[in-house]
């Protein structure tokens, strides 16, 4: 191999590397510059988790559901609040008054948070229980006697809602008022 | 150069303005502590009027040496190292000088000013541009002069010099005659102003340790008072520093015809502005302004006690106090004009009678409730009869806001001018003429945002989610600075938000103000130019239609209780024009209703503590006339 030949052939290598190279960046700033950054949610932190929710919903093939079978889940998941009971510790399965949807949405809000897992899973668990109850008893009929259970166990929950910050300031002392009416001391 | 004058003729200048003012004047302004106070026939001084107390080394510099040398107009007198504090600038050098200038009548004066230089390296192959800076009314007080207040790190312009500094120009400021120990300021007396500014220039070339060339290409850019004396300089230019390398003015809010511009303040929210206006010019023209035979005693009292004032504190005591006040007689203003000593000072004071050679960049707020804004179109339209290279750029703000609002296009016009492209201009028939929006001057003192951008950001925190509001969203408020309260609203096009981190979701939202007036708060605008802003945005959030897995699945949901977003802001007056209001805190989301399937899904996401915001609030743009 003549010097000449070998420094044709080192050119061409050097041309390859820096077309492979250049093509490189390209793909990585088109890859940038085609997120969408009109207004709305900023979701490029969450692209990942984005994906990775879509997925997790096929797989539980809640994709193929439809809107009746949406609905009806949710009626079903509210109706069961109303016996429901708070839950402590690891939540393991999906409580019969956490639809299908919504527990979908709550393992993927938990996913994309920091910290204990298990321990967001369990306070947006009781969360839930606590609106539906309060929803329930709020259209309970006056004086009944399942308005006065659901009564009770919302004042048994309100401490863990206001430490918790689950619940405006403002509309804790509302309830505690409403409550007081109802129950009495 | 300009004439010399000697020691002696000085002395008896100053000497006789003093004995003048000693006469008159009940007290002085107070600017040193209470054991400096023996200073020759003045008043003992007490407490600190306009909030500075002078050190021992303030009152050594800005008092006049009793030996003076001789020399001409723009040659220094002494300097020293300055402190300086502007929020935003960049690491800079800097100096207080006291350099020889003129009066407006051609008499020798001595003024005091600021050289500031960043240190930065320039460039290796041109002069450090230099920016003459006129400061806006700052009060008639000896420690509102700009030099002073910079020390203090209170100057309201400091957001202006910080982008001219950041620019690496150079940037001197004149304080403008009167503010030496024991002066009075001429006020508003054009020439004298332009003088002093030319001057100041003259001085930074000629003091060495600030290394600047004598030969630099300079702009001057002023507002308010500063446009007046920035407009003045330049028409005096040719012929009194034709060696000062000029290549443009701009000029901003600039009071050119006060036959025009007193009555839009006589009684009205800027009284404060002609009462200070009528002791600067007696200053400068103690026979043109005969002070002492037309003010009754509660005139002797206001301008005694307005020489203690800086300029916010003036403009709230003297707000819609009608000059005749104190005025003997009570004579009304259009009276006093009609004197031909009165008429003919006030008239030596007008613009537009003389070209500037240099390309020159007017602005003023179609707002303004101070200077009124016919005037200076007009001031506009002389320039281009005179063949002066105008253009005129027209804001949506009030005299306030407009100074900062502006600020980066003129920087960008000074760019162009420093840079040696050439100015196109906008002389001519636009087929419109700008009309005024602002509010009634008279009455309570009303500072009104209206449809201003606003950039807002939401942070979700169990979603762990930005939620961006839709770049058309706007921010109104009347900050009623009279009575101290603060009304206004937001308002944000319905947007679409895909919530994708918890499944394939999205969402129309609307966010919108409760009631009349969403926001209600309490606003101040204290002594030193500092906003103070506390208030609440209450506002409902609505999700107008879900749409969950490509399926439509109800109708809405809404919190449940109005969402509190405290508007909370300290700072400098200048945000206000700056694009740098921004609002940030956290607030609490009630639960959720409107769709009893998903209520509680809704809430358990978005409901409870912890949510962050940021609202940041920028002017409109601009529009050339």
């Amino acid at each position: 191999m003549t010097p000449s030949t070998q420094l044709e052939r080192k050119t061409k290598t050097r041309l390859v590397v820096a077309v492979i190279a250049f093509g490189v960046v390209l793909i990585a700033l088109l890859f940038i510059f085609t997120g969408n950054r009109s207004a709305g949610v900023d979701e490029s932190r969450n692209r990942g988790q984005a994906e990775e929710a879509q997925v997790a919903a096929e797989e539980l093939d809640i994709k193929n559901m439809s809107r009746e079978e949406i609905e009806e889940g949710q009626i079903n998941a509210n109706r069961a609040a109303i016996s429901g009971k708070p839950v402590s510790g690891k939540v393991t399965e999906r409580p019969d008054y956490v639809s299908r949807v919504e527990w979908e949405v709550f393992q993927n809000v938990v996913r994309n948070q920091p910290g204990d897992d298990d321990a967001q899973l369990t306070a947006l668990v009781n969360k839930i229980l606590f609106y539906k109850k309060k929803e329930a008893w709020e259209t309970a009929g006056t004086g009944t006697d399942q308005r006065a259970r659901l009564g009770r166990e919302l004042r048994d929950m309100l401490p863990y809602m206001k430490e918790g910050g689950h619940i405006h300031p403002d509309e804790a002392k509302r309830l505690e008022s409403a409550l007081y009416n109802d129950l009495g001391r | 150069m300009g004439k010399k004058f000697c020691i002696s003729s000085l002395a008896s200048i100053i000497t006789g303005a003093l004995l003048v003012a000693s006469v008159i004047l009940s007290s002085g302004c107070d600017f040193t502590d209470s054991d400096s106070s023996d200073l020759g026939f003045m008043p003992a001084m007490s407490g600190t009027e306009a909030g500075i107390v002078l050190d021992a080394g303030d009152i050594e510099f800005y008092t006049v040496p009793s030996s003076l040398p001789s020399g001409d107009h723009g040659d220094i007198i002494k300097y020293r190292e300055a402190e300086v504090n502007i929020p935003g600038a960049p690491s800079v050098n800097a100096w207080n000088v006291m350099y020889y200038s003129t009066d407006s009548l051609g008499v020798p004066n001595i003024v005091t000013g600021t050289v500031i230089v960043p240190t930065k390296l320039w460039s290796l192959f041109s002069n450090r541009p230099i920016i003459a800076y006129a400061i806006g009314t700052h009060g008639l007080c000896q420690t509102c002069a700009p030099s002073v207040q910079m020390k203090a790190g209170l100057d309201y312009e400091s957001e202006n010099l910080a982008q001219i500094l950041n620019q690496n120009y150079a940037v001197v400021i004149t304080d403008n005659p009167g503010y030496t120990i024991d002066a009075i300021p001429t006020y508003m007396s054009g020439k004298a102003q332009g003088h002093s500014l030319l001057d100041m220039v003259t001085a930074a070339g000629k003091l060495s340790p600030a290394n600047l060339s004598k030969n630099a290409k300079v702009a001057i850019w002023g507002y308010s008072q500063g446009g007046q004396t920035a407009s003045f300089a330049g028409e005096l230019q040719p012929a009194y520093a034709p060696d000062i390398n000029l290549v443009g003015v701009a000029a901003g809010g600039v009071p050119a015809d006060f036959f025009a511009v007193a009555p839009y303040l006589d009684g009205k929210n800027g009284s404060a502005f002609l009462l200070s206006t009528v002791i600067g010019l007696w200053s400068q023209y103690p026979e043109g302004i005969p002070l002492p035979d037309l003010a009754n005693a509660e005139g002797m009292a206001a301008i005694a006690e307005a020489r203690t004032m800086c300029v916010f504190e003036a403009l709230f005591t003297y707000m819609n106090t009608p000059l005749s006040t104190f005025v003997t007689g009570n004579t009304p203003f259009e009276e006093l004009v009609a004197i031909p000593s009165v008429n003919e000072t006030l008239d030596a004071q007008t613009l537009g009678r003389s070209p500037i050679e240099v390309p020159v960049f007017m602005y003023h707020g179609t707002s303004d409730e101070f200077i009124e804004l016919e005037q200076c179109l007009k001031l506009k339209e002389r320039y281009c009869d005179l063949g002066v290279n105008t253009t005129f750029m027209v804001f949506a703000g009030e005299h306030i806001t407009t100074q900062f609002q502006a600020s980066p296009y003129v920087l960008n016009w000074i760019a162009q001018r420093l840079d040696g492209d050439e100015a196109i201009g906008t002389c001519g028939n636009p087929g419109w003429r700008p009309q005024t929006t602002a509010n009634p001057p008279e009455g309570d003192f009303i500072v009104s945002l209206n449809a201003w951008a606003l950039d807002a950001v939401v942070h979700l925190k169990t979603l762990m989610q930005r939620v961006t509001l839709p770049s058309t969203s706007t921010f109104t408020c009347d900050n009623n600075m009279t009575t101290k309260k603060l009304t206004g609203n937001m308002e944000v096009p319905e947007f679409k938000a895909n919530i994708n981190v918890i499944l394939p979701l999205q969402v129309k939202m609307i966010i919108t103000g409760v009631g009349d007036s969403p926001l209600t708060g309490d606003v101040n605008l204290d002594e030193n130019g500092i906003l103070h802003v506390h208030g609440h945005m209450m506002t409902d959030i609505r999700i107008q239609s879900i749409t969950m897995l490509g399926i439509p699945i109800g109708t809405y949901v809404h919190t449940k209780d109005p969402v509190d977003f405290p508007i909370d802001f300290d700072g400098p007056i200048s945000a206000l024009g700056s694009g740098k209001l921004t609002f940030t805190g956290t607030t609490r989301f009630s639960s959720m209703t409107g769709n009893w399937l998903f209520n509680g899904l809704f809430t358990s996401l978005m409901s409870g503590s912890g949510q962050t915001f940021e609202f940041t609030v920028s002017p409109p743009s601009p529009i050339l006339w």
